[in-house]
């Protein structure tokens, strides 16, 4: 992972993830619909990626089918190096646990256990040891230290997105990918959730993508891919 | 409310499995039992009328002396007796067989001949077929009853009923047997109670329809006691589904909470959803009842064709089962299913509009148990302890059972804490081993403390019952062999009036099931005591330090001491001085025993050897191994003893019996509770089932953050492993603890003042720990194979 984080540090033209003629269609027949009609799209390492569009254009659908959450119907993702297409479940799931990280809009942190608890868990599952260095700076920047032995339903909206931002960076993923992490915040914490990401691609070089239809914060982003109807626009 | 009613229970449906499941079974239970209780009464009333077929006139109170004077002096009569001789077959010893009687008067002959004839001269014997199979006896073969022989001359179709026997002898030739004989009545045909009344005196007479009819009042109360008592491991059965039931009615409904907040928010009255959840859990139990009614009929039906077929010994007949019975389980179904719903839909229905607005990550998914919960529930415990001790000091059966139910209900409300607890600690252990999802799954397994409680009671109640049983079986078969022990301390004994082959010992030994035989050397004797002189009989020397015999009966023996076998009992009494001579020496000795063993006198090494000091081998005694087949053994016994002009004898059979009759009891009582255990199970997958729905959009967002499918298959497994074990383990200490007061409160004084040891069967508890730990395993097969399949996107979708 050191030397990923270092190699993205280098090379600032290298691709976090891209994906080539990706297709995702759900059912089949005459109520078959199509989510993803084609999307060919690369993203840079290193820097912040809004995907913006209307409601129902495909941003989700398109942001799980790059995080290996989902399994296109067809097409080519390759993230970090790596083409997902050839990789079975478990594969996927060490795949994910390496190298990706993840914010969604809503229920991203399990009830029983504490903040800090959340926080450490991919590492825990990849059985990594704990950078108590980084963890600690982590926490800082997110201004959480004080918050990690309670449960998610005695913290904020804004603090629990925070800690989940606190999640998906903690393992030094090579890509980051948030949902509308926005989404259920008021403005004032949701400036603050969106600067904290745009501080980890700028100050850790940290590669985001970031799923959103709000243009104030598609704002905060380098650059801005707009989805309609399945497409990149 | 009406379609919402009608859409919820369409929607839901496959969630209640486990409620239908429990009234199914618990109703299906309770008509099974009266169908059988129903069969049995039939089949004893069909016996009853078969043996009284001819008869006009039953006298009843009659000795043997007075039975025979009425016989001679009415035409068309006979004597209906009973009797236990001494019975041997082919130089084997059989335990415990009944002499009945058959009539001469064709009219008054209840038995059916299979083969031969029935017998007419009084050395003469007709065998049950059941009981000829079973001692492999043979038509024209031997039999020796106290000491006569008898010949097979007909078998017949094998009987049962009160006058059901092995061996049926014509009145003359029962009475040979003399003091043994007890007379049960006299049947007479062809004439009325007056007539009869003249020439019986004193006797009771009766019309035989008044006799049978008074007959059949004793017998059906017996089997309304069983029934009742069938009936009993029903109502536990419905306990235990109320706990599941309302389990499953408490999570449903808390799912379905912002339903019920939205439909508030639209304008319904609480008392319209109360209504609309109240008639949706009538709508499930009536519907689970019918089934339930049905299967219980068409299950009963089955058992009976089978027990037709099968256990020939039970007297089955047609089954009637009446109206009254059908509606009371089908009633006891939907009641239980009603009065489970009560709480759970009271507590669901009291949300405020309001929830249905606030997003469900912010209602707090732990719950705590109450304060006054906690408090009465220690109060339940201690006053149930109290009641405990008190009914093991002054043995009180049934403050015993109300101790035990109270403390026990204090138990169910100290659940949420208690259960989570051990879990919690058992945990410590599988996140140590399994790494995070043995962690997680501890986390998911205490989350929720009352419904973690919840759903451990009802196993906890099958758990105890059986363990209970278990344990209590334990200790009263430990404190039944010890008393065998004192009673039949020789397993298998060959003594003869001759000398046995040298080798005699070693083949004994070689038989199979044999664990160790020891050779016994003696002399034939003559005895003297209280004056008088008994014909010869064999003495043997108590071999030196062997531990053939069992217990500490013969174990040792004094020099001139006796002890005296079985078949000299009624010349003999403790402490009788008695004189041994043989060949011109005499030893005088005392009796220190008495019984226990046949087959000789048994005196000390030292007694044997002023006796007789050139004595050879006379007899062979024999243990047998823990798992012997007693038959086999006994057969293989008599086979040498006949080659040897020798006699078989022993306690193996005896003891055999005695534990054969206590594990039948273990293995009903396991049968019975087995229904509540199941319904404690479909009760765990449901709960386990219905927490992984719940859980589906946690189990997405653990597998986005790399969860396996491996992973995320064993944390649902050790959950369900942890709770199912924790729980039995519980249900094992606690149900100990019952055994203990139980024993302690009715056993001390039936099994006489030797102390009772607690008997702890470690296999059998280790088993049933490891059984409800698969159960467990098997109830999250289907929950976590739906758990997988999910695609972690399609997880997340899901709110
Ligand atoms: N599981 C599914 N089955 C069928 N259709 C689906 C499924 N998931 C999404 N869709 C459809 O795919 C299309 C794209 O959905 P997607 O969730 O990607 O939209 P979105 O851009 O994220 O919208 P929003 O901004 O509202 O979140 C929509 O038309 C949606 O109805
Ligand atoms: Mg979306």
């Amino acid at each position: 992972m050191t030397t990923t984080q270092q190699q993205t540090g280098s090379q600032q033209t290298a691709l976090a993830a891209s994906a080539r003629d990706l297709v995702r269609t759900y059912g089949s027949g005459e109520t078959a619909v199509t989510a993803l009609a084609g999307v060919d799209l690369d993203v840079a390492a290193g820097r912040f990626t809004a995907i913006m569009g209307p409601s129902g254009s495909g941003k989700s659908t398109l942001m799980h089918c790059l995080a290996g959450l989902d399994t296109p119907t067809s097409g080519s993702v390759v993230v970090g190096g790596v083409e997902l297409a050839g990789l079975d479940d478990t594969r996927l799931t060490l795949f994910r646990r390496e190298h990706v990280g993840f914010v969604f809009q809503s229920f991203n942190l399990l009830p029983m256990l504490t903040a800090g608890q959340n926080i450490v868990l991919p590492l825990e599952l990849a059985g990594t040891p704990v950078d108590r260095v980084w963890l600690d700076d982590v926490v800082g920047v997110l201004g959480i230290e004080d918050r990690m032995g309670h449960r998610p339903s005695e913290l904020s909206g804004g603090q629990q997105q925070r800690v989940a931002v606190a999640r998906a960076l903690i393992s030094r993923p090579d890509i980051v990918f948030a949902d509308e992490p926005t989404g259920n915040l008021d403005s004032a914490t949701s400036l603050e959730v969106l600067a904290f990401l745009r501080r980890s691609v700028r100050e850790l070089g940290q590669s985001v993508v970031m799923v959103t239809h709000d243009a104030d914060a598609a704002a905060h982003a380098d650059e801005v891919v707009v989805i309609e109807d399945g497409r990149v626009a | 409310m009406r379609t919402v009613l009608m859409a919820s229970v369409r929607r839901y449906a496959r969630r209640y499995v486990a409620a239908v499941l429990a009234v199914v079974l618990g109703s299906a239970f309770v008509v099974v039992t009266a169908t059988i209780a129903s069969a049995t009464k039939a089949g004893m009333l069909n016996d009853l009328a078969t043996a009284y077929r001819g008869a006009d006139v039953v006298v009843t109170g009659l000795d043997p002396a007075s039975a025979d004077r009425a016989l001679a002096r009415i035409g068309t009569a006979s004597v209906n007796a009973s009797a236990y001789p001494a019975v041997v077959v082919g130089g084997a010893h059989l335990d415990d067989v009944a002499v009945g009687s058959v009539a001469s008067h064709q009219s008054l002959r209840w038995q059916h001949l299979s083969t031969g004839r029935y017998p007419r001269a009084s050395d003469e014997a007709l065998v049950d077929a059941g009981a000829a199979r079973q001692n492999g006896i043979r038509l024209g073969e031997r039999l020796s009853l106290d000491g006569r022989d008898y010949r097979v001359v007909g078998t017949s179709r094998h009987a049962n009923g009160h006058l059901a026997a092995a061996v049926y002898l014509t009145w003359p030739a029962m009475q040979r047997l003399r003091d043994q004989v007890s007379v049960t009545d006299l049947v007479v045909g062809g004439s009325d109670a007056g007539r009869v009344r003249g020439v019986v005196g004193s006797a009771t007479v009766e019309p035989v329809d008044a006799y049978l009819a008074a007959q059949a009042k004793r017998m059906t109360r017996n089997v309304d006691v069983v029934a009742t008592m069938l009936l009993l491991f029903g109502a536990v059965a419905f306990f235990v589904s109320i706990l599941v039931i309302a389990n499953t009615f408490t999570v449903l409904l808390a799912q379905r909470q912002r339903d019920f907040a939205l439909l508030r928010c639209v304008g319904a009255t609480r008392r319209q959803v109360m209504r609309s959840v109240r008639l949706e859990a009538l709508t499930i139990g009536i519907g689970a009842a019918t089934l339930g009614t049905v299967l219980g009929v068409l299950v009963g039906r089955l058992l009976l064709v089978l027990a037709g077929h099968v256990l020939t010994a039970l007297p089955v007949g047609r089954a009637h089962v009446g109206w009254g019975w059908l509606l009371a389980a089908w009633l006891t179904g939907v009641l239980v299913t009603a009065v489970a719903s009560v709480l759970p839909a009271r507590r669901a229905t009291r949300v405020d509009p309001l929830t249905a607005l606030r997003p469900l990550g912010a209602v707090d998914v732990r719950s705590r148990a109450g304060a006054a919960r906690l408090a009465l529930g220690m109060v339940l415990i201690l006053a149930g302890a109290a009641m405990l001790a008190l009914a093991m000091l002054g043995h009180l059966p049934l403050v015993m059972v109300g101790g035990g139910a109270i403390s026990f209900l204090g138990l169910l409300l100290l659940g949420p804490v208690i259960v989570p607890a051990c879990i919690r600690a058992a945990g410590l252990l599988t996140g140590r081993l399994l790494g995070v999802p043995g962690r997680l799954a501890t986390a998911n397994a205490v989350r929720n403390p009352r419904r973690t409680a919840a759903t451990a009671a009802s196993l906890l109640v099958g758990t105890t019952l059986v363990t209970g049983m278990v344990v209590g079986m334990a200790t009263i078969r430990a404190a039944v062999d010890t008393a065998m022990d004192a009673d039949h301390p020789v397993d298998v004994s060959v003594v003869g009036t001759r000398a046995l082959p040298a080798d005699a010992a070693r083949r004994v030994a070689a038989i199979h099931g044999v664990r160790e035989a020891v050779a016994l050397r003696g002399v034939t004797a003559t005895s003297d005591t209280r004056g008088a002189r008994l014909g010869p009989t064999t003495v043997v020397a108590l071999p030196a330090a062997s531990d053939v015999p069992r217990g500490s009966a013969l174990s040792h023996l004094a020099p001139r001491t006796a002890y005296v076998p079985w078949s000299l009992m009624n010349d003999f009494a403790q402490q009788d001085r008695l004189t041994l001579t043989a060949a011109g020496r005499s030893v005088r000795l005392h009796v220190v025993g008495l019984g226990g063993i046949d087959g000789g006198i048994v005196v000390s090494q030292a007694t044997l050897r002023q006796l007789a000091p050139q004595a050879g081998v006379r007899g062979v005694w024999a243990r047998a191994g823990d798992h012997a087949d007693a038959d086999t053994v006994g057969t293989r016994a008599a086979d040498l003893a006949r080659a040897w002009h020798a006699q078989a004898a022993g306690g193996l059979k005896q003891r055999a019996y005695v534990h054969l009759q206590l594990d039948v009891m273990v293995y009903a009582v396991l049968a019975l509770l087995s229904v509540s255990l199941l319904i404690a199970l479909f009760g765990i997958a449901n709960t386990l089932g219905l927490s992984v729905l719940e859980r589906t959009h946690e189990h997405a967002l653990l597998r986005a953050l790399g969860l396996t499918r491996a992973q995320l298959r064993a944390t649902l497994a050790v959950e369900a492993v942890l709770l199912a074990a924790v729980t039995s383990l519980i249900g094992v200490v606690v149900g100990s603890v019952y055994a203990l007061v139980g024993v302690r409160t009715l056993l001390d004084r039936a099994l006489g003042d030797e102390a009772i040891h607690l008997t702890l069967p470690w296999g059998q508890l280790a088993l049933v720990v490891a059984i409800a730990a698969l159960a467990g395993l098997a109830a999250c097969v289907l929950p976590a194979r739906r758990a997988v399949r999910v695609s972690p996107a399609a997880g997340l979708a899901v709110e």
